[in-house]
């Protein structure tokens, strides 16, 4: 009897265990393309310098996850006496501009930047938080990309 | 009997293999998106440095074809860290890189390379230069199409164009334009090794070790952008670089960080990331031609105890520094000219 006990334990601590592993390959992969997915969007929006509504779309139907997108957008001043001066534009404005224009223009030198969550975390992300130092959260950052907008290709 | 003993050792190795296995992968994973933020991050901050350089007219400007010209880092650095700090915090901690120490800012430009110190001191100018033996010259070549000759016989200085110049002109082997290359990429490997280990630079000298870079001088990979971040490519425009400390609590190591990033901003056209290959002593991970990122053997704690360099900026750099530069002439010794 104590031996099927023990037999019936070593099996489940290797299961476990393999599971485990195929779990961490799963959520490392989903990661990875997280990563990317956000990196090429981000890329393409500094050097085309706009967000078109195929180009939003296709990035946020891009994962393969759940997950919560953020865009802000740091305006470069450009006083003009009788025009409030709006240095930050987020999802919204985003959203608004491409409902109405199908395109979101920016300007040499406003700053981009794109937070990408995870809407809830798994083991992996506290395990892989605990060991790159980047802290715990209930839904982590899986990436932070951003940068000047280097070039202004809309304008045809 | 002895199906008793070797079944629990079975069970054991196979536990343990399942165990390595994980911790290998986990550490794997972390290891490469540590360095592929920091990689991505780095780049993207040279990027939008060398922009915000060349917004503010310090690149390209008709000055700096003059022997004397104001150059004032202040706007390219910030942008720096902005950039930098807005690509940290996803697998790479936020307070890990605050510890960070930009220990070497600079450009190089049009015709001279140039830096500045985490303490705000400058370096002199340094020119792409070559001497030829032959007709005891020294030309100083430009990111342009210009090429300055001064005769060391009579001092009479001229200027030449490259494009007018007969071919091979200055070596059999090599045609002019990959000369000029050559020798800006040579000039500029000089240019990080002589300064970046200077003892002016208290990063280098509180971890106690320099570097040594060994630039690409030729573009190999000018044809295929597939390939372009795995193989060396020539700087073509001026660009922002950086060298970057900062402390890695994982490794428990110092990781330094290097990155001559540009881009060219022309209208209508796709991009492209012009930078140039880092091959760094010392270096454990991925010499790229973006960036290359290690760890150094030595001096993380002590490297901590310092100032950041954003402290530092608000309280130990000097506007006044920004002044006029007089050029250095430097002279390598080259094979004498067809």
């Amino acid at each position: 009897m104590g031996r099927r006990i023990v037999g019936v334990l070593e099996i489940l601590i290797i299961v476990t265990l393999f599971s485990l592993f195929a779990a961490l390959v799963v959520t490392t992969n989903t990661n990875d393309n997280i990563i990317e997915h956000t990196e090429e969007f981000v890329e393409l929006v500094r050097y085309k310098g706009c967000i078109t509504t195929e180009t939003y779309n296709e990035f946020l139907n891009g994962f393969n996850t759940p997950v919560d997108v953020s865009i802000s957008v740091t305006r470069k001043p450009n006083v003009v006496a009788s025009v409030a001066v709006e240095t930050m534009q987020f999802d919204g404005d985003i959203a608004e501009a491409l409902a109405a224009d199908n395109i979101y223009k920016m300007n040499v030198g406003d700053e981009i930047q794109v937070v990408v969550r995870k809407t809830t975390a798994n083991y992996y992300d506290s395990i892989v938080s605990m060991l790159t130092g980047s802290g715990k959260s209930s839904n982590p950052a899986v990436a932070i990309k951003g940068g000047m907008i280097l070039n202004t290709q809309y304008a045809q | 009997m002895s199906n008793n003993i070797l079944r629990p050792i079975a069970t054991s190795l196979i536990v343990l293999m399942a165990v390595s296995l994980l911790l290998m992968r986990t550490n794997t994973v972390t290891d490469e998106w540590a360095d592929d933020e920091l990689d991505y991050a780095l780049r993207v901050a040279t990027q939008d440095a060398t922009s915000v350089m060349m917004d503010h007219g310090f690149l390209f400007g008709i000055d700096e074809e003059e022997s004397d010209f104001d150059i004032d880092l202040d706007y390219a650095y910030e942008q720096f860290k902005s950039s930098f700090f807005r690509n940290i915090g996803s697998t790479v901690s936020e307070n890990t890189v605050n510890e960070m120490s930009v220990s070497l800012v600079g450009y190089a430009g049009y015709r001279y390379a140039y830096g500045m110190y985490a303490n705000g001191t400058n370096t002199t100018p340094f020119p792409y230069s070559y001497y030829s033996s032959a007709d005891n010259c020294i030309y100083e070549f430009t990111l342009g199409d210009k090429v300055f000759q001064t005769n060391l016989s009579t001092m009479a200085e001229t200027t030449l164009l490259l494009s007018t110049l007969p071919e091979h002109y200055f070596s059999t082997a090599v045609t002019n334009e990959n000369f000029r290359t050559i020798t800006v990429m040579s000039a500029i490997t000089d240019f990080l090794n002589i300064f970046f280990s200077d003892g002016q630079n208290i990063t280098a000298v509180n971890a106690g070790s320099g570097l040594r870079f060994d630039l690409g001088t030729v573009d190999y990979a000018e044809d295929d952008n597939a390939i372009m971040t795995k193989l060396s490519g020539v700087i073509d425009g001026p660009s922002f670089f950086a060298v970057v400390d900062c402390f890695d609590s994982r490794v428990d190591r110092v990781v330094r960080l290097f990155s001559l990033g540009a881009a060219e901003f022309k209208s209508n056209v796709a991009y492209s990331a012009v930078t140039a290959s880092a091959d760094v002593v010392n270096f454990t991970v991925n010499a790229s031609n973006r960036a290359a990122v290690g760890y150094s053997d030595d001096g993380g704690a002590t490297l901590l105890s310092r100032p950041i360099l954003s402290e530092m900026g608000k309280t130990e750099r000097n506007p006044e520094q920004f002044t006029k530069l007089q050029p250095l002439t430097t002279t390598r010794s080259s094979p004498a000219p067809a």
